[in-house]
């Protein structure tokens, strides 16, 4: 829970001097219902002004203008800065008075958008975990491609080197069947001419 | 490339026997060739007309055949037949090279000779048996002595084929295997881009969570820093708490509490404590008990 929906969670007690006849608590009843939390949000992620954001949750415009920024920029006012805080504040509620605008609805306009911020920061972690899981699901998916295909290509590589491997060693025994042979053609022959006049020549030994 | 010209002129020399040109002049007149049946290209060289017309010619049978085509072997030394073929005749067959029409070839020559008629005599006196035979037979012995050639010049032209196909085969399959690295590295480094990038889509989409959040915080710390200069929360409630049902019933059926346990006393509430609380006062038979709560926290 954020700073400020701890603070006004259970309604808040005003602290500072009101008009006569001006409540002073704030139910947190009030500060309910009014704006929409959308499950995923069509502002960016990386977005310049928190504007979109409080539009898109249909946070109303502060009424007259006086919201929580106003009272920001009021406070902040280079006039107020040198000034002690009692006066900055009678000078805010002075401004409030006199554009008619109760606390109360500066109050529930605060809560408003805080409300609208945590309900867009909750929908952009949602799809930042959706779009986390989805790549993870893709990169183990093509790390699974990667692999297969791989695996193919290195089996056929494997495969080649193994027929290059199993015909050399098929020529070697050929070789060595022919000498066999050839000594027994050789023989044979042999006995019918004289050693230099044999028509088969001895084998060659093996290099 | 010169290797491999080499080994094409070796093998055609096997099969022409080229390479017979130099050695002695022999008492025999070998034409292998001769013998065979019509020759076949040699490496996809096409055999000249004469000697196709000379193949033609010639019998099956009869070695004694003069003419241009004269030298050549068939071209079937190795073409379907593996290199570890279990039989030698298998080559000869694919080569064409069959025993004389009279039978007498070098094979049979070579069982005569081991005939145990003759196992223990000598060299010689083999010889002149199975000459004599053959003689008796009307059969020449340049006959079994060309055969035994034919087989040979196959043999040798086998060997040659075989030693091309390997060196044929080797570079072939080097490249092929060259081939198949090199797509399966594109493929992994195609795949492994897509890898990183769907890495850095992740990472960057978390980066930009943080720093959301990072401007969330800042923003309602913004917003409380200026809503508590006008507000404070209400404190929080105390509300009455039912207690469990043995604990209610313990006071009235137990020994008294303070008795047991000196250290815990059971009070009732004082006047401050009724108007906080705005509950009924609680009786030794009662169940309930001043408790003070958290209320639930607000629905976000």
């Amino acid at each position: 829970m954020s700073r400020v929906a701890d603070l006004l969670a259970r309604g808040v007690r005003i602290t500072v001097g009101l008009p006569a006849g001006t409540p002073a608590e704030i139910p947190a009843e009030f500060f309910e219902g009014e704006t929409r939390t959308p499950l995923r949000s069509e502002v960016p992620l990386e977005v310049d002004e928190f504007e979109p954001v409080y539009a898109e949750a249909d946070v109303p415009a502060p009424l007259r203008g006086y919201g929580i920024d106003k009272m920001v920029e009021i406070l902040e006012s280079k006039r107020l800065a040198a000034l002690p805080r009692e006066v900055r504040i009678a000078a805010v509620m002075a401004s409030l008075e006199a554009a008619g605008v109760p606390l109360q609805q500066v109050v529930k306009d605060a809560a408003l958008r805080e409300r609208a911020l945590s309900g867009f920061v909750a929908a952009k972690e949602r799809e930042v975990e959706a779009l986390c899981q989805r790549n993870e699901a893709r990169v183990a998916a093509l790390k699974e491609e990667i692999g297969s295909f791989v695996g193919d290509k290195n089996r056929e590589v494997d495969g080649l080197e193994h027929a290059s491997k199993v015909a050399s060693s098929a020529f070697a025994q050929l070789q060595l069947r022919k000498r066999h042979e050839e000594d027994r053609l050789r023989e044979v022959v042999g006995h019918f001419v004289a050693d230099a006049e044999n028509p088969i020549p001895r084998p060659k030994s093996p290099a | 490339m010169s290797g491999l010209n080499d080994l094409v002129r070796k093998l055609k020399h096997a099969v022409t026997g080229a390479d017979e040109a130099p050695r002695p002049a022999k008492p025999f007149d070998w034409e292998p060739a001769a013998a065979m049946p019509a020759p076949a290209p040699i490496l996809k060289e096409a055999p000249s007309r004469e000697a196709r017309e000379a193949a033609a010619a010639a019998p099956a049978q009869g070695w004694k055949r003069g003419g241009a085509g004269a030298t050549e072997l068939p071209s079937v030394v190795g073409g379907s037949i593996p290199a570890d073929v279990a039989d030698f005749a298998t080559v000869y067959k694919g080569a064409a090279v069959h025993a004389p029409q009279h039978e007498y070839g070098v094979d049979r020559v070579a069982g005569m000779l081991e005939h145990k008629s003759l196992a223990g005599l000598d060299k010689s006196v083999k010889a002149s048996a199975v000459l004599a035979a053959l003689d008796a037979a009307g059969v020449s012995i340049k006959d079994v002595i060309h055969d035994g050639l034919l087989r040979y010049k196959a043999l040798v032209a086998f060997e040659a084929a075989k030693e091309l196909e390997l060196h044929q085969l080797r570079p072939r399959n080097e490249r092929r295997g060259e081939e198949l690295k090199a797509a399966s590295e594109g493929f992994r480094k195609k795949k492994q881009a897509e890898i990183d990038a769907l890495s850095r889509e992740s990472a960057a989409a978390q980066a930009s969570l943080t720093r959301l959040k990072t401007r969330q915080r800042a923003e309602e710390e913004r917003f409380h820093r200026t809503l508590t200069l006008f507000v404070e929360p209400l404190p929080a409630r105390v509300i009455p708490m039912p207690a469990k049902p043995a604990e209610a019933a313990a006071p009235a059926a137990q020994a008294p509490l303070p008795e047991a346990k000196p250290e815990l006393k059971l009070l009732a509430p004082s006047k401050a404590d009724e108007t906080l609380v705005n509950a009924p006062t609680p009786t030794p038979g009662d169940a309930t008990l001043p408790v003070a709560v958290k209320p639930e926290e607000p629905k976000s």
